[in-house]
């Protein structure tokens, strides 16, 4: 077990992997030479050659294309989209090409993975702080995971790479320096379609999605400070969602929290609230609250952007307001 | 403003009826629906409910007093205009009681604008777990939401006080004792009445979300059995037969001879005995999983429930009661263990259980009752039943409809009561 960044935790799985099979290579803008914007595929390019870690133009239809038309003819292509909002350009190759291929044709799997980071928080403006997640989690077909620690980003990256399924990667700009513990075993993975406790309680359960889970950590601190006990549950898989999990905690808890740094309507959050009222509705002692990004863009002022972002203290006001 | 009249009480022969209690006094919020003054005629003491929410700002009735038909007896006000206007208008309230009042009146204006009481669907399955009526509870919180919270308290209260606030029942004119058997009434006033015994193990509870669905089409009579829920255990070796002697026996008590009868399981059988014996007339006989049509039962079920002490031995029984397994939540696991907490209550069903199902098999058989029969029959059964076979209902040659409900297990009228509320009630036509 070695300390490492979550960006680095990226990095040993991918070289894990690439040296563990063949067919499995990277692609995307910027990330042989340069190492990746967010140095995530360091040292990739001289380890295993241009051939298997290629800088492309920027051109992110025809990577989605390259991607889908990799996989089905028998390798595993990772393709890295340098923003995610710069997703819905890849969003035809998704929705008409890699989730419906193997419905339309039996012999035909789809084994790639998408990784992509969004999220604000850096002072990065309107058109490189989006979380999308709702884009992609909408998709039949596709499995959409957002780790949140290095152990997670490691061993949820392998089995992605592993999945015959098309799997969207999120990963966050703000967790890339994150330092934890990360396995060094070479088999080490982690399932997809399984959430994490983060910390027990026993009057809320907040259900959280990336660094999201980080500032409802923070919020259950908080709230702690105010005799309320709360459970952090990261659901570090997006779709499939784990069902189970949410209805253990609110079986316990009768109370649920929602956060996704996504906007509010039609968002993440929204389907995550209906989703807890079709299975756990009598279960329910209050309204479930919902923290979002408000309907608007990221704003660059760094005043404004704290101002707009979900954070710790809006959390435990939502939870406040919902256990009243 | 709304005046509080005297309507409903007295009934055609009346023209004044006499305030025997205030529920609330001058200055207490009220919901609509709520009650909030009982008046006594010469037969009976009715109740009258909040016809709006609001703060109850004048008792113009005192108790003792006789009113007419149609009076008023008191005034609820709007809470707003209660603190706006100036402190000598407001009888019995205090200042600090009228800031109270002004803070919390926009919940009382939502919880008043259908007359439907706010709360949460947990504490709304809890209190229909339990026959608590949300109506008499006040919610704690600012949201004005009755909370599980809520719930609990009342339920604690409750069973300090038992004779002030009895806890299985929310109106205490709703509830009478047979002579030997606990009896609860629910449902319509009048009209026919049907009587409900339930399964082995079970109590009158067990019919709650099917009496939430038969509402007021009929009167209800709920049975608890010997050795089940407020009934004693039996004087000497239970069976089948001794249980429908008892049942007759309360039935007369309450002068009621002339009933449709709804059983499930082992109450099943208890309404074949019953119907077998003639005691009481029956009108229609509807039969949910029965017992008494064949020998085979899951003997380990009967056992392992009634012997149960703890949720991690309860929750596996339970779950074969039902075909959905999210039925069987915590909540539920613990409220049927609480139900269940009496060891004399245990013992006196694993008793039972060991002389009217001796080695796993059902003892007593009714199919030749069952042909007999000549009112409308209906036996109803979960097509996922897997504690009496449903093969049970194919071969008894009685002309009796069947209902194979799909998605239902051992406890259809848990799992489905609107369908059995709505096939019972057919039958009940039928017989008219």
């Amino acid at each position: 077990m070695a300390k490492l960044r979550y960006a680095e935790a990226l990095n040993q799985a991918l070289r894990e992997e690439m040296q563990r099979d063949p067919s499995v290579f990277l692609f995307g803008e910027d990330i042989a030479r340069y190492g990746g914007v967010f140095k995530v595929t360091r040292g990739l390019m001289d380890e295993f050659g241009e051939g298997r870690v290629r800088d492309t133009p920027i051109s992110e239809q025809t990577l989605a294309a390259m991607a889908v038309t990799a996989a089905m003819t028998g390798t595993r292509p990772i393709l890295e989209i340098m923003y995610a909002d710069f997703m819905p350009l890849v969003l035809d190759a998704l929705i008409n090409q890699a989730s419906i291929y193997e419905y339309l044709w039996n012999d035909v799997s789809m084994p790639f993975v998408l990784r992509t980071q969004g999220g604000g928080g850096a002072g990065a403006g309107a058109q490189h702080s989006k979380s999308l997640d709702s884009l992609v989690a909408h998709i039949p077909g596709l499995k959409v995971v957002a780790p949140v620690t290095p152990a997670d980003a490691k061993g949820l990256l392998k089995t992605a790479i592993r999945d015959s399924q098309p799997v969207i990667f999120l990963e966050h700009k703000l967790l890339y320096n994150l330092r934890d513990d990360v396995p060094d075993d070479p088999d080490f993975t982690v399932e997809i379609g399984k959430a994490r406790t983060v910390c027990e309680g026993a009057d809320i359960s907040i259900f959280a999605t990336s660094r999201m889970v980080l500032e409802s950590h923070k919020a259950a601190e908080l709230l702690a400070a105010d005799g309320i006990s709360a459970e952090v549950i990261d659901l570090r898989s997006l779709r499939p969602l784990d069902l189970s999990a949410i209805k253990t905690s609110i079986a316990k808890t009768h109370h649920a929290v929602v956060v996704n740094e996504g906007w509010r309507f039609c968002g993440y959050a929204a389907e995550l609230s209906a989703t807890i009222m079709d299975h756990a509705f009598d279960d329910l002692d209050g309204p479930v609250a919902r923290v979002t990004l408000p309907d608007m863009p990221v704003p660059y002022s760094e005043p404004l952007e704290m101002a707009v972002l979900p954070n710790a203290a809006k959390i435990a006001d939502a939870a406040r307001a919902t256990l009243r | 403003m709304t005046d509080i009249t005297v309507v409903g009480a007295g009934g055609e022969y009346m023209e004044s009826v006499v305030v025997v209690e205030w529920h609330k006094k001058p200055g207490d919020m009220v919901a609509a629906g709520e009650l909030v003054v009982t008046v006594e005629t010469a037969k009976a003491a009715t109740e009258i409910e909040a016809p709006a929410s609001g703060v109850l700002a004048e008792v113009r009735a005192e108790v003792g007093q006789e009113i007419e038909v149609g009076g008023v007896l008191g005034v609820i006000a709007d809470p707003a205009a209660m603190a706006a206007r100036p402190a000598e208008d407001k009888p019995a309230a205090k200042p600090s009681e009228t800031a109270a009042v002004a803070e919390t009146s926009p919940v009382a204006t939502r919880s008043a604008s259908n007359g439907r009481v706010l709360a949460s669907p947990l504490a709304r399955r809890i209190a229909a777990q339990k026959s608590i009526d949300l109506s008499a509870l006040t919610a704690s919180s600012a949201s004005g939401r009755i909370k599980l919270r809520d719930v609990e308290a009342y339920e604690a209260r409750s069973e300090k006080a038992p004779a002030a606030q009895p806890p299985l029942a929310a109106r205490p004119t709703d509830r009478s004792s047979g002579d030997s058997l606990h009896l609860t009434r629910r449902g319509a006033a009048n009209g026919n009445t049907l009587v409900l015994l339930h399964g082995f193990g079970a109590d009158s509870l067990s019919w709650q979300p099917l009496v939430a669905a038969l509402g007021d089409s009929a009167s209800i009579v709920l049975v608890d059995l010997p050795g089940h829920g407020r009934s004693a255990k039996p004087n000497g070796r239970p069976s089948i037969h001794g249980f429908a002697g008892n049942v007759a026996e309360a039935l007369h008590g309450q002068g009621l001879d002339d009933v449709h009868l709804v059983g499930h399981s082992l109450g099943g059988g208890v309404a074949l005995a019953l119907a077998e014996s003639g005691a009481i007339a029956i009108r229609s006989l509807t039969l949910l999983a029965p017992a008494g049509l064949g020998p085979e039962i899951d003997g380990a079920f009967v056992q392992g429930y009634a012997r149960a002490t703890r949720a991690d031995s309860l929750r596996p029984w339970l779950l074969r009661l039902f075909a959905d397994a999210s039925i069987v939540t915590p909540g539920f696991v613990s409220t049927t263990l609480k139900a269940r907490s009496s060891a004399a209550l245990r013992d006196a069903q694993d008793e039972l259980a060991d002389a009217i199902f001796p080695d796993g098999t059902q003892a007593t058989e009714f199919r030749e009752v069952l042909k007999r029969l000549a009112v409308p029959l209906k036996i109803i059964w979960g097509e996922q039943d897997r504690i009496i076979p449903k093969r049970h209902a194919m071969h008894t040659g009685a002309a009796a409809a069947l209902h194979f409900l799909p998605g239902a297990g051992h406890m259809p009228h848990v799992e489905d009561p609107v369908t059995v509320a709505r096939l019972i009630l057919q039958n009940v036509k039928a017989a008219l």
